[in-house]
């Protein structure tokens, strides 16, 4: 009765093995992972779990992408880590919705945001800059 | 009696002689022991998941204050599938963000884009 209850208590630990996966260190990570995601090198440490095992799956995948998309993923990678899951999650619905728009409308929508974007950059640059004294 | 001389017919006569010198309790308690054994026989055929655990070492259809603890280790084996199923489908769902991350964190349109 005893052998019974052990070999099914180990049976069930064996099931529930792959739910106790636990942060990865940042020393643990390939020198391929460490490279594609050496902008976060930093606050690794500090990310969850489910962050952790995301950008592995996105490190996985970083070789295959073009050096420009290289460049980009990795200028963009620190603020998509510190945005909220919410805002993660109301990106991804957006990027979905935009890809299924036909390729002139998305364009059309792509050069109006761009210009938005520009714009923003401009005001938020001259916030910063110094006051010229009023003579 | 001769072992060779053994027939199904001569084997029930000596079954029958012996029932017939057995004192009452004995063939009531035979009666009992051999009802139990048909029930669990159909429960297990009825049943074929139990059988099947039976077959293999699993499980044992044993008396009712073993059932306590098999139902235990059963309900925590079921507990353990159901759990490494949803860390299954987890994973799963977490690889497919990777996938958009990685759309979106290489689109020509800067992140605030599909921020804002």
């Amino acid at each position: 009765m005893k052998l019974i209850l052990f070999r099914n208590s180990l049976f069930a630990l064996l099931l529930i093995a792959p739910t106790f996966a636990f942060a990865q260190p940042w020393a643990a990570l390939t020198p391929q992972q460490q490279q594609a995601l050496a902008p976060l090198a930093n606050e690794w440490g500090t990310l969850s779990e489910k962050q952790q095992k995301n950008f592995t799956g996105i490190a996985k995948r970083y070789p295959q992408l073009t050096p420009l998309q290289q460049q980009r993923l990795q200028e963009r990678l620190v603020k998509w880590s510190k945005l909220s899951p919410e805002a993660r999650k109301q990106a991804r619905e957006k990027y979905k919705s935009f890809n299924q728009l036909p390729p002139e409308k998305r364009e059309a929508i792509k050069q109006t945001l761009r210009e938005r974007h520009a714009i923003k950059r401009q005001a938020a640059a001259s916030a910063v800059a110094p006051a010229t004294p009023i003579k | 009696m001769n072992n060779k001389h053994l027939t199904t017919d001569s084997i029930k006569q000596a079954l029958n002689r012996s029932v017939q010198r057995m004192d009452a309790k004995t063939i009531a308690d035979l009666r009992i022991a051999r009802t139990n054994a048909l029930e669990r026989h159909r429960a297990l055929q009825q049943a074929p998941v139990l059988a099947w655990l039976n077959h293999h070492g699993l499980w044992t259809s044993g008396s009712s204050t073993n059932h306590k603890y098999q139902n235990w280790a059963l309900a925590l084996v079921l507990v353990a599938g159901l759990f490494s199923g949803m860390a299954y489908f987890q994973q799963l769902n977490e690889h497919d963000h990777s996938e958009i991350d990685i759309a979106i964190l290489t689109d020509d349109l800067p992140v605030d884009a599909y921020v804002d």
